[in-house]
């Protein structure tokens, strides 16, 4: 399907290793890393009703099963069920023989047309009129088998505590003496009573074996099935407590809440995600998406003809850089090197046949010993690194933190084509929001080679790039590896930084994989 | 050749596209840009149906198409069954195989596409994508507030089609 940011084709590589477009990944101020929901914790911010929109503190949620008290969806479709109204002719009260017209209110599904008659609910007379809720038959037994347990759970307790009162010549003082004002310990009067068993609850199941078992009647075997009175496995098991296996039995269920999260980086522990309190705000407090920091690439014409094994192609790739600085693009070869717990630094080392031989195999696929490149020293930058020195002593300490804590994700690097790196830079001037509405605004030259950038816009370029396939015969789609330089400008790191005044300019890498057989949108 | 037989009562505007042979119900309000085209055999529609824009009713076979009262046909709905009973909706978009014959109160959701050649059953509702189908309680209730509407607001747009009892239409016939 057809997305702007091109979902399929254009992936950027995140620290742990996993695959995502642009805008399903997030980007770390203070570590300077792109991180995935993998390499996120998610925490809870608010609850609140998709359909009523109404926000509910986290203890009323937890106390209601997290469910809204209004809105109810339809057992059969699960969509919401609205409140429709039917007019009847009722007697009046005061004259029975006049007739008066008077509302009854019945819910209903858009979708399948399921309605609060059809399980026998009958029509209410105000808008949030009771409707019945399905109750556990068995809910009885269980909050008497839970308070059992309970009593027990308490009195096993007490008994670790302190094992018995200590029957001292003090005690037997009775009232006169400190021990009277010790804080009572015991539910039970006596300490002898703490040994007597407590009293089962009478709904403990026998496991005495029946005699005779009742007779199958012949009716499950001659009786016709129809099909649309039997309620399918999601039917069944969105209405817990009953379980029915007819559809006339099905009630309506209270709707789930949904919830809003935050993000936080799992290195750094700082926030990547905040959302607005009110449900129905779409804004963020916080946010920072790879979209509004990392330079967007995609794809703007597919190949003319398939590209074989060996053989070069020109591809021209979409520039565009979202941040408020200008910042200079530089392409290089694909060099991302995953993090492996197996270092000379680390002490608990893995044995690498053992524990997850996929993995092994896709870091094979990874590692830039694999590309033919002019340069080696290209080659083992790790990733992250910045040219300036910014990060220094701190940063094997970071990527020590990143190899505990991140997940290791095993996902299939597969790349058959590489680049030929123009040798210039492309710069790109920094983003105006109004360039979008202003026809005439002029684009800044920077004297381009034509052969290289083709056309610009504001804050976008295109590129023109040399493309060879490698000489290996497979019969995989072509997959481009490119790894991009860019200026990164951070702007609240100087502000915590004590002596230094201008935001530190930084250069960053990442790292793409671009899949050159899809057609771009 | 086309014989439209328009019975009083009935709404059926000029722009409508009608072909063959096709009796027409009292109370029946055919849109503008509806088709009911009867080009392999006649249709016969009851009374108090509505027929919406880009609705299509079509009988490709040399058997009649019989079709009932109180019957609803949506927009964009797409309808080849042999015969359709009382009291259905044929939602939005819907599309319904030629092999079909349907009873009374049945439902056939948006987009959905229905083609097996067997009865449905009464009060049948067919929806999602894939299809499901299950029982309603009772059948959907009747359009009458909206066809008293219709029958009023539609005359002061639209070129109404001059009804009679029996009328014939096609003067090329004329041999």
């Amino acid at each position: 399907m057809a997305h702007l940011f091109q979902l399929d084709t254009v992936k950027y590589v995140c620290c742990c290793g996993s695959l995502k477009p642009i805008c399903n990944v997030y980007f770390c101020r203070h570590c300077l890393r792109l991180r995935c929901h993998y390499c996120v914790s998610h925490e809870v911010d608010s609850h609140y009703c998709g359909n009523c929109s109404e926000n509910m503190p986290s203890a009323e949620a937890k106390q209601k099963k997290n469910r809204c008290g209004t809105c109810y969806d339809c057992p059969s479709c699960k969509q919401t069920l609205s409140i429709r109204a039917t007019t009847i002719q009722v007697p009046n009260e005061d004259e029975p023989e006049k007739l008066v017209a008077k509302k009854l209110y019945y819910l209903a599904c858009g979708f399948c047309r399921w309605t609060s008659r059809d399980a026998g609910l009958p029509d209410s007379q105000n808008t949030s009129g009771p409707w019945a809720e399905p109750e556990n038959p068995l809910g009885q037994q269980i909050t008497e088998i839970s308070d059992y347990f309970r009593m027990l759970a308490i009195r096993e307790k007490n008994s670790k505590d302190k094992k018995f009162v200590q029957k001292s010549k003090y005690l037997a003082a009775g009232r006169h003496g400190v021990a009277h004002l010790l804080p009572r310990r015991y539910p039970v009067s006596v300490p002898e009573e703490m040994s007597k068993a407590l009293p089962p609850p009478t709904y403990i199941a026998s496991t005495e074996g029946m005699e005779d078992l009742p007779e199958v009647s012949d009716d499950v075997y001659e009786d016709e099935l129809i099909i649309p009175k039997v309620t399918s496995l999601p039917q069944r098991l969105r209405q817990l407590e009953t379980q029915p296996t007819e559809t006339s039995k099905l009630l309506p269920t209270h709707k789930q809440l949904l919830v809003k999260r935050s993000l936080r980086c799992r290195v750094c522990e700082r926030n990547i995600s905040k959302p607005e309190y009110s449900p129905v705000s779409i804004k963020f407090k916080i946010q920072l998406n790879a979209y509004f920091h990392v330079p967007q690439l995609r794809l703007m014409t597919p190949l003319n003809e398939p590209l074989v094994p060996g053989g070069k192609a020109r591809i021209v790739l979409r520039l565009a850089n979202p941040t408020q600085f200008p910042t200079a693009i530089k392409f290089l070869p694909f060099s991302f090197v995953p993090l492996q717990k197996n270092g000379a630094t680390e002490k608990r080392i893995l044995d690498p046949g053992s524990f997850d031989p996929t993995r092994e195999s896709s870091t094979d696929h990874s590692l830039p010993s694999h590309t033919p490149t002019p340069t080696t020293s290209i080659t083992f930058i790790t990733p992250g690194v910045t040219g300036v020195g910014a990060l220094g002593s701190g940063e094997s300490t970071q990527i020590m933190k990143e190899i505990h804590v991140l997940p290791k994700r095993s996902e299939r690097f597969f790349q058959n084509c590489d680049v030929i790196p123009p040798a210039d830079e492309i710069v790109l001037p920094p983003r105006d929001e109004t360039s979008d509405f202003d026809d005439f605004a002029e684009t800044p030259d920077f004297n381009d080679d034509p052969k290289l950038v083709p056309w610009r816009k504001a804050n976008k370029a295109a590129v023109y790039l040399d493309v060879i396939r490698q000489a290996n015969e497979d019969n995989e789609p072509p997959v481009l590896g490119l790894t991009i330089e860019y200026d990164y400008v951070n702007t609240i790191v100087a502000l915590e930084s004590k002596g230094v005044q201008e935001p530190q300019k930084v250069r960053l890498q990442a790292h793409l994989l671009i899949a050159l057989d899809r057609i771009p949108s | 050749m086309a014989n439209l037989q328009i019975t009083v009562g009935a709404v059926v505007c000029v722009e409508a596209e009608i072909r063959g042979d096709v009796r027409i119900g009292t109370k029946t309000i055919v849109h503008p840009c509806a088709k009911i085209l009867a080009t392999g055999g006649p249709i016969v529609i009851g009374d108090a149906n509505i027929v919406e824009e880009l609705a299509t009713i079509e009988n490709k076979s040399p058997e009649p198409m019989i079709i009932g009262n109180n019957n609803v046909f949506e927009v964009g709905s797409l309808v080849k069954a042999k015969a359709i009973g009382d009291h259905n909706i044929f939602e939005t978009k819907c599309f319904v195989g030629d092999q079909i014959s349907i009873g009374n109160g049945c439902v056939f959701g948006a987009g959905t596409k229905v083609t097996p050649s067997q009865a449905v059953p009464d009060n049948s509702v067919f929806y999602g994508e894939p299809l499901k189908h299950r029982l309603a309680g009772e059948r959907p209730s009747a359009q009458t507030l909206q066809i008293d509407f219709l029958s009023r607001i539609l005359p002061n747009y639209h070129n109404i089609i001059n009804p009679t009892i029996k009328r014939e239409i096609a003067v090329e016939k004329a041999s």
